[in-house]
Order: C-alpha cells, then sequence, then structure tokens
C-alpha cells in the first residue's frame, strides 16, 4: 500500500510540475504535443492554465469601462455603469469592483468577445429595471469609454490626478420594442 | 558525483522525508480563512455572476467551453436556486477546510465548488483565481488536518491520534508553486520596456479604474518610480531563486511581504495580495515557526519588566 501511495505520489508531482512548465515550452512540436494531450485535458477541465503574466510583458497603458444605456418610449434615458471602478471605496472594490472591472475593461468591451455583449445588454435592461419598473424600453446600448496614459516623457500624469476626458464609442446596439 | 541513484536519492529526499505537519496545518487555517472571506465577498454578486440572468449566459459558457469542464452548474437546473446553492456548498466547504473538520472531504468539496463557480464566468476571473485553483489541487491531497483542526482532536478523542509527521511532498510542491509564479511573471516582464526603462509602476498606478489611494508624494517622483520598478523585478526574481536558501530566505521574504503590501495600499486587486503573502509563509519549516513563536514569547516577556527599546537588535534578534 505505501508503494502504492508513494508511486501515485510520483505520478502526481510530475503532473504538477509539467503543467506549472508548459506555458515555456514549444508546444508547437509534435512531442510535446503527444505529452501533454492528457494534461492539457485535465488542465482545461479544472482551469489550472498557468501562465502568471502579471502586468508583462508591460502594464496596460489602456484605462477602459464601459456603460450600459437604455433609451425608454417617452424619450428618456439611463445609465448603468457595471460598478466601474473610478472613484470607488476600496471595500467597494473588494465587494464587486475588481470583478467588474475585469469584465468591462478586459472582455467585454472587445471585439473579439462579441459573444458577451447580447448577454450583458439583457443584463443592462434587467439592472435598470428595478429603477425604472414602469417605463417601457426602447433600445439598449453599450459604451465603451477609453483612454490611453501618455507617456511619462510626454505629459506626467500626477498620481491624484484622475482623466476627465475618455473618448467613447457605442459599440452594441439592440432596438428593445 | 552526479548519478541517476543519486539523482533518485535527492529527489526522495526532496519530496518524501517525514516532516512535522504544523506549518502545513497552520497554513490550510490562513489559506482557508481567506479564501473563505473571499467567496463571502461575493455574496451580493451571486445571481449577477451565476444566476439564471447573470451578466454571461449559461448558454454562452457551455458553447464557448464545449470541452468537458468540472462544473456543478451543469447536474443542476440554471435557476437562482442552484446558483446559490452552489455558492453555498463552496463557502461551506471553505469554513470547514479553515476549522479542520471533515477536512479531506472538504478540501475536495471547495475544490469542487470554486472551480464550478469559476468556470461559470471565468471573465471575471483574474490571476488569483487560477492561483487558487492550483494550490487547493494540491492541498486536496495533503495531511494539512493532521493537527490544529477539529479532526486531530477528536481522533485524539476516540485514542487514535493521527501522525503529526509525514510525507512532506505537498508542502514542497506547494512551495515550486510560488516559485514558479514569481519565476514566470518576471520572466515575462524583463521582455517589456516599461519594466526596462523604470517606468512599468509609472503606467500600472495611473489606471483609473484601478487606483486605491493615492500616494503623490511618493509616485509623483520618478526616481522613485524607477526604483520600484526595478525593485519589483529584483524582488520577484529573488522571490523566485534565492528564497529556497536558506539564509536569505527571511530577507526575501520581508521584501515579498513589502511588495503585496504596497501594491494593496496603490492597486485594487483585491485578495491577491494576500493570497501571495500566505503563500510565502508556506517556506518556513515547523521548527522555525516554532523558534520564531518562542523568540516573539521571550521578547515580550522580556519586555514586561523593561522598557521597550526598538532598536535595529530588536528587529534582528527577532527573526
Amino acid at each position: 500500500m505505501k508503494i502504492l501511495k508513494r508511486i501515485g505520489a510520483n505520478i502526481f508531482i510530475v503532473f504538477v510540475l509539467m503543467t506549472m512548465i508548459r506555458t515555456h515550452l514549444p508546444m508547437n512540436t509534435k512531442f510535446f504535443q503527444m505529452i501533454y494531450k492528457p494534461i492539457d485535458a485535465v488542465e482545461s477541465s479544472i482551469g489550472t492554465n498557468q501562465t502568471w503574466l502579471m502586468f508583462s510583458p508591460n502594464p496596460s497603458r489602456l484605462d477602459a469601462y464601459v456603460i450600459g444605456e437604455v433609451e425608454y418610449e417617452d424619450g428618456s434615458k439611463d445609465t448603468f455603469d457595471f460598478y466601474k471602478g473610478i472613484g470607488m471605496s476600496m471595500f467597494d472594490k473588494y465587494l464587486h469592483g475588481e470583478k467588474y472591472r475585469k469584465f468591462t475593461s478586459e472582455n467585454l468591451r472587445s471585439d473579439k468577445k462579441q459573444f458577451l455583449w447580447p448577454d450583458a445588454s439583457k443584463f443592462v435592461l434587467r439592472k435598470l429595471k428595478e429603477k425604472n419598473n414602469y417605463k417601457l424600453p426602447k433600445k439598449v446600448s453599450l459604451i465603451r469609454y477609453w483612454d490611453e496614459i501618455p507617456s511619462w516623457d510626454k505629459k506626467f500624469v500626477k498620481h491624484d490626478e484622475f482623466r476627465e476626458q475618455y473618448k467613447s464609442f457605442m459599440f452594441y446596439s439592440k432596438e428593445v420594442l | 558525483m552526479l548519478t541517476f541513484k543519486n539523482l533518485l536519492k535527492s529527489w526522495n529526499h526532496f519530496f518524501f522525508i517525514e516532516r512535522s505537519t504544523y506549518n502545513l496545518a497552520f497554513f490550510r487555517v490562513v489559506w482557508g480563512a481567506l479564501i473563505f472571506l473571499n467567496i463571502l465577498f461575493e455574496v451580493g454578486n451571486v445571481e449577477d455572476f451565476y444566476g439564471p440572468n447573470a451578466v454571461v449566459s449559461l448558454e454562452v459558457v457551455n458553447n464557448h467551453f464545449s470541452h468537458f469542464h468540472l462544473s456543478l452548474f451543469k447536474l443542476l437546473k440554471n435557476t437562482s436556486s442552484s446558483a446559490y446553492a452552489i455558492y453555498l456548498f463552496t463557502l461551506v466547504s471553505l469554513f470547514l477546510v479553515t476549522i479542520g473538520l471533515f477536512t479531506r472531504v472538504a478540501l475536495w468539496g471547495a475544490l469542487i465548488g470554486l472551480v464550478s463557480l469559476h468556470m461559470r464566468n471565468v471573465w471575471i476571473l483574474s490571476s488569483a483565481d487560477v492561483l487558487i485553483r492550483c494550490v487547493f489541487v494540491i492541498l486536496v491531497w495533503s495531511p494539512c488536518f493532521n493537527v490544529l483542526s477539529v479532526d486531530s482532536y477528536l481522533a485524539r478523542r476516540r485514542g487514535r491520534p493521527f501522525s503529526v509527521v509525514a510525507s512532506q511532498w505537498t508542502w514542497r510542491l506547494l512551495q515550486i508553486q510560488v516559485s514558479v509564479v514569481y519565476l514566470w511573471t518576471f520572466w515575462a516582464k524583463i521582455k517589456g520596456d516599461a519594466w526596462f526603462d523604470g517606468s512599468a509602476v509609472y503606467y500600472a498606478t495611473r489606471l483609473d479604474t484601478m487606483k486605491n489611494i493615492t500616494l503623490p508624494w511618493v509616485l509623483d517622483h520618478k526616481n522613485i518610480i524607477m526604483l520600484s520598478t526595478w525593485g519589483t523585478l529584483i524582488i520577484e526574481c529573488a522571490l523566485g531563486s534565492l528564497i529556497w536558501f536558506k539564509r536569505l530566505r527571511t530577507p526575501v521574504v520581508i521584501g515579498g511581504v513589502l511588495l503585496h503590501v504596497g501594491i494593496e495600499v496603490v492597486m485594487a486587486i483585491p485578495f491577491f495580495e494576500w493570497i501571495m503573502i500566505a503563500l510565502l509563509m508556506s517556506f518556513y519549516t515547523p521548527t522555525e515557526y516554532l523558534l520564531f513563536y518562542e523568540k516573539l514569547k521571550n521578547k515580550v516577556q522580556n519586555l514586561r519588566g523593561s522598557k521597550l527599546k526598538l532598536t535595529p537588535s530588536y528587529f534582528r534578534n527577532l527573526f
């Protein structure tokens, strides 16, 4: 029994070590593709793909967020800001700010992730319905806002300075009525 | 001489030498509590992230991940009750892991619950969430409940106490995991211009959506920013390599803790910094924990009789 346990432990150790080094191996070769086929299957089933690219190779210079806008039949408009992190307290960021930031600024705003847009627009409708229950929605839109941090040689942005002007673009719109 | 026999001997010594399980148990308590809090903080978002009307529908998730992935959401109906049930199941499992009751089952429960929640909405996750899963995958096999747990207390009462010492391979894997995180991120960073010219910390701290506390008196000076950028690289490299040397461990860990506390103050990356600090603690052996505790106890006892003098030698002796 002890020997079996030791063999099992060794297999697991090798498996874990292989998952750790995968990202730096030439995976385009047949040899590695063959070796990693079963490992990849396990990894993708539990989501332990290890890349560890925090703030690398360079930190993002793009500050971005998304706002959902609903136009009602009476001509009025209301917006849902997906809890954008700007001006949010540290505690609120712990509660939900960062997860929404990740969702909007790194995923929802991207043209490559259009599959997220219809659900997000429905989500905006539901969120605003809580506030505007008596109004009939006519159109829902998703608008991305972005601004690039200027090079510190061109314009040094102070740490307590928040940008006032963001570029904006309506990237998704749907008639509801 | 480097022979296969010697290599095998070193491998066995490194992974399978028997050691006290106090450090693993201590880590389990801290880790369990931290991840419990992490999940508890999501209580207001269960519907929005995991419910049938969540910001991403289950249909989109299933279409996007057509391959097999572990998820309790596949077994249950797509309702709010299911989302809350899986959330609660994860939370209870994490609580049991922390106190060490039915620990092995609870560790598996926590892993399955966490993977289910994470796979339900991967677009809200960060590196911290991946790391949490990686650590649980190792921890589920560990004897982390042999001491400092309700299970060990009950076993003692039954007259069949768990062994305090056990093979240390899971502890070693945790250490390697921590090391790898720092080494890989260091490796990826040195390919970037901003880390090289010293401006990386400037750009990272200017993201309005990620700002926490603003420190203009520190982060408005180019020289300080450059030192912080290169300091980050040096500390991350050391945390991945020099941490393995006993003599250098404590200064390297102190550097790591300062780095993570610094990031926590200026940037909003909830729980990640605390998770990394908790993982760094896994580099200390049970003997070192006990020695530190004894030293601290003696210092406190000595200080009771004399006036507190916070001299450099006082801190040196503490570690």
